[in-house]
């Protein structure tokens, strides 16, 4: 089975304001338009079919009447020097449903249904009109097994390559960074963790992933950038601002 | 051009929801990464002289814990779906800005402020300059009034972007008419001019004052009327009267 990085998801308070200091930051480019019913998501492809979704809830009223506490809320409210950015999701893929499905199974879930052509506004759409047919995994039924925390990485299966968020145009602005690929990633936990979830011997070994011992989840991702040094994108991951994880029925991952 | 409709603001809860239901409404297209403070929008253009629709709406929701009059009017008026919540006017030069704010006994909001934050922003890192009036705690949209904007960089005004392409799009050759509510003699106090409804391509409904529809020609079309109620019919102009 070949498991790869997916995509990153970066939740912010306001994608907008998200985007443009990301854009600052490192010169990398993204586009918009992206959205699935109240969220929506400004794309940053780093190269090598792998993206960050700088990705945030875009219906007030909605949100309003959502059930509470809402984890990525609560985390995205706590302060930090990024406006409130804390990394939400990594998101690994794999090339075949065959797999996903197999996946899912070993860790006693689901996979979500294959329904973009019947159901497609529960699905990411852009203002093209094309709708992003993506099947991932696993859900759990019955809760998530307690040896696994939120955090770990979601599991996915992207049938249309070409037209992942990856390998969209960027908005043309001077001076944008090229580019070549995530290098490195630091990810909270054990290796000992993260290979279990990923049925590995040693994780480190199928992805480019340190460890740092904190919380559950992404914490940097350092990108290739072409002809200019490796940028370093560092948030906190969003368990980390979560104090009593027990008090929320939904999350991340 | 002289006085004349510059822009038109669609108040919404989902912004993406709203442009993706517009467009498959009418055909028109709209393109995306307009954005301030916590406010984005999405914009159509509605071809020459050069309007546009901005499909309006919160994309911070951590905004509302801390809420005030107009977030408020804004939620409001977007909790049963879109409204009108603006007519926006034009003018093509300060000094013709600077008379309209000496008649609304008001001055010039001027486009100078050095920080970004204060000015719209777009996904390719410009920042749109513009000067509006009248200036005020309160804006007159929430009154159901038009203000009046001069844009100095027209070259990069929202109405000649280029859209997001789709399936069966629509080229819009402009604003053949707005219906508007209340009375042309209303709307001629207002502005100080006589003839409102002439110049402006006004109908008039009688109905809360605000926006209630706006006619769009459209190449090889019919025309195409975007029908949607005035943010006074959500929270009445009379709220506002203090």
């Amino acid at each position: 089975m070949q498991i790869s990085i997916n995509h990153f998801s970066l939740g912010a308070r306001n994608i907008y304001d998200a985007a443009e200091r990301l854009h600052k930051e490192t010169q990398l480019g993204f586009w918009t338009g992206e959205w699935v019913q109240t969220t929506a998501c400004h794309m940053f492809p780093l190269g090598k079919d792998v993206f960050i979704e700088v990705e945030g809830t875009i219906d007030a009223h909605a949100f309003l009447k959502m059930p509470k506490p809402n984890y990525n809320y609560d985390a995205l409210d706590t302060d930090n020097e990024y406006n409130g950015d804390h990394w939400t999701g990594l998101m690994l893929g794999v090339t075949s449903l065959a797999d996903l499905e197999a996946v899912a199974a070993r860790l006693g879930g689901t996979v979500s249904p294959d329904d973009s052509k019947v159901n497609p506004y529960s699905h990411f759409r852009r203002p093209d009109g094309y709708t992003m047919g993506y099947q991932g995994g696993p859900r759990f039924a019955n809760g998530r097994p307690a040896k696994y925390p939120r955090g770990l990485p979601g599991w996915y299966y992207y049938p249309d390559v070409p037209g992942r968020s990856s390998n969209q145009p960027v908005v043309s602005r001077p001076h944008l960074a090229t580019p070549t690929g995530v290098k490195w990633i630091e990810f909270g936990g054990t290796e000992e963790l993260l290979s279990d979830w990923m049925g590995v011997p040693k994780a480190s070994d199928v992805i480019p992933v340190r460890f740092n011992g904190k919380e559950v989840g992404t914490w940097a991702v350092c990108v290739g950038r072409e002809g200019m040094d490796d940028v370093v994108i560092r948030r906190p991951t969003a368990a980390s601002s979560i104090k009593d994880p027990s008090k929320y029925t939904t999350g991340p991952g | 051009m002289g006085l004349h409709i510059d822009h038109i603001s669609l108040a919404s809860p989902n912004i993406f929801r709203s442009a993706d239901a517009l467009n498959k409404e009418t055909g028109l297209g709209y393109w995306t990464g307009e954005w301030i403070r916590d406010t984005a929008v999405h914009i159509v253009p509605l071809g020459p002289p050069g309007n546009f629709i901005e499909i309006s709406g919160f994309v911070d929701v951590h905004t509302l814990k801390n809420m005030d009059e107009h977030k408020q009017w804004i939620l409001d008026i977007t909790e049963t779906g879109d409204h009108f919540n603006g007519l926006c006017l034009g003018v093509d030069s300060m000094e013709e800005l600077e008379a309209f704010a000496k008649h609304f006994g008001s001055k010039v909001n001027v486009p100078d402020n050095p920080d970004p934050a204060t000015h719209f922003q777009r996904a390719n890192g410009y920042i749109l300059p513009m000067a509006s009036t009248p200036s005020g705690k309160r804006s007159v949209w929430m009154k159901g009034l038009p203000n009046v904007y001069f844009y100095p960089d027209r070259t990069h005004h929202s109405s000649g972007q280029p859209v997001h392409p789709c399936e069966g799009m629509v080229r819009p050759t402009g604003i053949k008419w707005i219906e508007y509510g209340g009375t042309e003699e209303e709307m001629a106090k207002w502005l100080g001019i006589p003839n409102p409804g002439e110049v402006l391509k006004m109908k008039f409904n009688g109905k809360s004052l605000g926006l209630w529809a706006v006619c769009v020609g459209a190449e090889g079309k019919p025309d195409v009327v975007v029908r949607r109620p005035a943010a006074s019919d959500a929270v009445p102009v009379s709220k506002f009267a203090d």
